[in-house]
C-alpha cells in the first residue's frame, strides 16, 4: 500500500470543497513540515514557510494536474521554492542540492520510510513509546527516564533496544529495508 | 545537547552487521523524526487559517461565475416558451411556485395530520413501547465509555417527558440541562464549581487547613515531575460564556434540510423538544437550552453497492460540520476514529480560541456501505467573550491545586474516573500538558469556558490520571 493511495479523490474534492483542502492538508502537513525543518533547522522560521507554501497550494489547486508523480511532489516544489525566497530575503545561503532531493525516487523513498515509522510506532507498546518519546522528544537520559517512570536505569535500556527492534520489524512488513 | 544514548546502546550492543547497519539507519530515522515534528498548536492554528481562506477563496470563485446562473435561466425560459407554444397543457403541469410563508402556513396545516402519521409509525413514545424503552435504558448502564454520550441522549429521545438523565456513573440531572456533551466531567458539570468540574477536589476548607496543606505541599516539584516541554509558557488567554442558540422555525427547517429531510415535516413540541421524520429519518432537537442538542439518526435501507473508503466517509461527516457550520461556527479537529463492521464513527472536538473545547464532543456515524450519515450528536454553541486574562504558569496551577484542603487527582480519564489523595511525598510524573477550554456551568447555570492546564501522565504506581487545573487566576 502507498502511504497517500487515497489523494487522488483528496484532490479532485479539494479543487470543489474547502473542506477538503482541510483533509488534504491533514494528511500532507507533517511531511512538508519535516522537510522544510530539514533543511532550516529552525522551528519558528519552518512554521512562516509551511504556512506560505500552503496558502500558495490552496491558491494553485485548481491549476493542478497529475503528472504521474505523487502530489507530495507538487507540494515539495512550493515549499522548495518558498524556502529559497525565504533565505533570499534573509540574504542567507540555501543547499539548493538538499532541497532537490526530494524530487527523486530516493526523495521520496524518505517520505514513505516517515509515514511508515509513524505507523509502525502506533506498534509499541505504551511504555516503549514513552522511552522513546522522552529520550528523543525531550532528550533526557536512560538513568532520567528511569527515574521518571520508575523504573530500573537497565530495564529502560532493555525496553529502547526492544522498541528499535519493533520499529524495524514492523517497518520490515511494509518493505521498508535500509541496505547494509 | 544530543544525548542519543540509543544509539551508543545499539553500537555496542548489536554486534551482528547487517541487523546493526539496520537498526542504526532506524534510528537515525527516529531521531530526526521527533526533531522536526511540529508543535500541534501551529498545526490546528494553520488549518484554522486556512480553511477560512479555503472558504473564502471558494465564494470568490462563485462569484466570478454568477454571469452563468442568469445565460442558463435565459436558455431554460426561451425553451418553456417554445415547449408550451407547441403543448399548451404543459404550463398548467408545472409545479407552482409557493411564496416562504405560504409553505411554513401550509407545514402547519399539515402537522396535526401527520403527528396522526407519527403515532401510528414512530416506536419512541408508543405507550406499547415502554418495554422497548426500558430497554434502551438498561442498554445505558451497559453502554461503554465511548457510546455513553449517546445512551443519555437516546435515553431523553425514550424518555422525554420526565428529561431525566442518567449517565454511567449514576447521575441525575432532573433539570435536563446538564452535560450532554461529555463521559469525561458527568458528574462536575453541575456543581458550578469550576475546579471541582474538571476532577479536582476543590473543597475550600478552613483557613488553618489551608495553611497545614501549604505547609505539607511547600515545595510543587518535590511531587510533580514535568517530562515535557511542550506547552505555553506564558501569554493572555480568553474566557468565554455560551450563550445559546435557540434556533426558530425557519432555523429548524433549514437544520432539517441539512438532513435531509425536506418532505413534509412534523414538528413535535415537547417543552423545548422537537422531532423531525421523514423517510425512516429521525431529528430531535433539544432547542432552547444551553447548549442545544441536536441527535439524529437514519434507519434507511443500504445499498451495498456504493461501498465507502474511511477518507471518502471522512468527508462525508466533514461535509455535514460544514453544512452545519452557519448554526455552529468554529474548527471541528477530528479527535478520534472508531470502525465497525457497519460504519465509521468520527468524534471531533470543536475549538475555541484555537484550543481544544473539553466537554461537548460530535459524534459522526457514516454507513460503510451506502456513504451517508448514520447518526449525530452534537451540540449547539454561542460564544462570546467573558473577559482575556493573563496565563499563570503551569507550577502556579499546580501549586494551587496544592493548596487545596484536600488536594486530589483522578486516577483514569473518562466516566468511571475517581480521585483520589495527593500524598505529600508522592511522585506524579506529568507527560503531557495541554491549555484546554472547559465547558461547564457555573453557579448561576451559564455555561463558560474556563481556561485550563489538562495535565496527563503517570503515578508512582505506573498507573495513568489526568487533572485539570485552572491557568488563570
Amino acid at each position: 500500500m502507498q502511504p497517500f493511495s487515497q489523494e487522488d479523490d483528496l484532490i479532485k474534492l479539494a479543487k470543489k470543497d474547502p473542506d477538503a483542502f482541510g483533509e488534504l492538508y491533514e494528511l500532507f502537513f507533517k511531511p512538508v513540515y519535516r522537510y522544510v525543518y530539514g533543511q532550516v533547522r529552525d522551528h519558528s522560521e519552518t512554521q512562516d514557510i509551511v504556512s506560505e507554501t500552503f496558502i500558495k497550494a490552496l491558491k494553485a489547486i485548481n491549476s493542478y494536474t497529475p503528472t504521474g508523480k505523487p502530489f507530495i511532489v507538487w507540494l515539495y516544489r512550493i515549499a522548495k521554492n518558498t524556502t529559497i525566497d525565504h533565505f533570499r530575503r534573509a540574504n542567507r545561503e540555501v543547499d539548493v542540492n538538499w532541497l532537490e532531493i526530494v524530487s527523486t525516487d530516493n526523495g521520496l523513498e524518505q517520505v514513505e520510510h516517515r509515514y511508515w515509522l509513524d505507523q509502525a510506532m502506533q506498534h509499541l507498546t505504551e511504555d516503549q513509546q514513552k522511552v522513546i518519546r522522552l529520550h528523543y522528544l525531550e532528550d533526557m537520559k536512560f538513568k532520567d527516564i528511569a527515574k521518571a517512570t520508575n523504573r530500573t536505569e537497565g530495564a529502560v535500556k532493555a525496553m529502547a533496544l526492544r522498541a528499535v527492534g519493533r520499529l524495524r520489524l514492523v517497518m520490515g512488513k511494509e518493505g521498508v529495508t535500509y541496505g547494509a | 545537547m544530543e544525548h542519543r544514548e540509543i544509539r551508543k546502546l545499539l553500537e555496542t550492543e548489536i554486534m551482528d552487521g547487517p541487523e546493526r547497519v539496520e537498526l542504526l539507519a532506524v534510528e537515525q530515522e527516529l531521531n530526526d523524526y521527533f526533531k522536526s515534528q511540529p508543535s500541534e498548536i501551529f498545526r490546528n492554528q494553520l488549518k484554522s487559517h486556512l480553511l477560512e481562506e479555503a472558504r473564502k477563496y471558494s465564494s470568490s470563485n462563485r462569484t466570478g461565475r454568477f454571469w452563468l446562473y442568469p445565460a442558463v435561466a435565459m436558455v431554460a425560459v426561451a425553451a418553456l416558451v417554445v415547449i408550451a407554444f407547441i403543448k399548451p397543457t404543459f404550463m398548467e403541469n408545472l409545479p407552482k411556485v409557493v411564496p416562504e410563508q405560504q409553505l411554513v402556513d401550509k407545514i402547519a396545516d399539515t402537522q396535526l395530520v401527520a403527528l396522526q402519521e407519527i403515532n401510528e409509525n414512530s416506536v419512541v413514545n408508543e405507550p406499547e413501547n415502554i418495554e422497548n424503552n426500558e430497554n434502551i435504558k438498561n442498554e445505558i448502564v451497559n453502554e461503554s465509555k465511548v457510546g455513553g454520550i449517546l445512551a443519555r441522549v437516546k435515553a431523553r429521545v425514550a424518555d422525554s417527558k420526565s428529561f431525566l438523565v442518567a449517565d454511567n456513573s449514576g447521575t441525575l440531572d432532573l433539570e435536563g440541562k446538564g452535560d450532554l456533551g461529555s463521559t469525561e466531567t458527568p458528574v462536575n458539570i453541575t456543581r458550578g464549581n469550576t475546579e471541582g468540574a474538571l476532577g479536582i477536589m476543590s473543597d475550600p476548607g478552613s483557613q488553618a487547613e489551608k495553611q497545614l496543606t501549604s505547609s505539607r505541599f511547600s515545595d510543587p516539584s518535590r511531587n510533580f515531575q514535568i517530562t515535557t516541554s511542550s506547552f505555553p509558557k506564558s501569554g493572555q488567554v480568553k474566557a468565554f460564556q455560551d450563550r445559546g442558540r435557540l434556533l426558530n422555525a425557519g432555523d429548524l427547517q433549514k437544520l432539517a434540510a441539512i438532513f435531509g429531510i425536506n418532505q413534509a415535516m412534523v414538528l413535535s413540541s415537547d417543552g423545548a423538544e422537537y422531532r423531525y421524520f421523514g423517510n425512516s429519518k429521525t431529528l430531535t432537537l433539544f432547542n432552547g437550552q444551553v447548549p442545544t442538542t441536536v441527535y439524529y439518526t437514519n434507519q434507511s435501507t443500504r445499498k451495498a453497492a456504493n461501498q465507502v473508503n474511511q477518507a471518502e466517509a471522512l468527508i462525508q461527516a466533514r461535509k455535514l460540520l460544514s453544512a452545519l457550520e452557519c448554526f455552529n461556527p468554529g474548527l471541528y479537529t477530528l479527535k478520534n476514529t472508531v470502525v465497525s463492521s457497519e460504519n465509521y464513527q468520527f468524534i471531533f472536538y470543536l475549538q475555541v480560541d484555537n484550543h481544544p473545547l473539553t466537554g461537548p464532543e460530535i459524534r459522526v456515524k457514516v454507513n460503510r456501505q451506502s456513504g451517508e450519515v448514520d447518526e449525530f450528536y452534537g451540540t449547539m454553541h454561542n460564544f462570546e467573550v467573558l473577559g482575556e486574562y493573563p496565563l499563570i504558569t503551569v507550577e502556579q496551577a499546580i501549586n494551587k491545586l496544592l493548596q487545596n484542603a484536600s488536594p486530589a487527582i483522578n486516577n483514569s480519564i473518562g466516566s468511571d474516573a475517581s480521585k483520589i489523595p495527593i500524598k505529600p511525598a508522592e511522585k506524579i510524573v506529568v507527560e503531557k500538558i495541554v491549555l484546554i477550554q472547559d465547558y461547564q456551568l457555573n453557579h448561576n447555570r451559564e455555561a463558560i469556558t474556563i481556561p485550563k492546564y489538562q495535565l496527563s501522565g503517570k503515578l508512582a504506581d505506573g498507573s495513568s490520571f489526568e487533572a485539570q487545573v485552572e491557568a488563570i487566576e
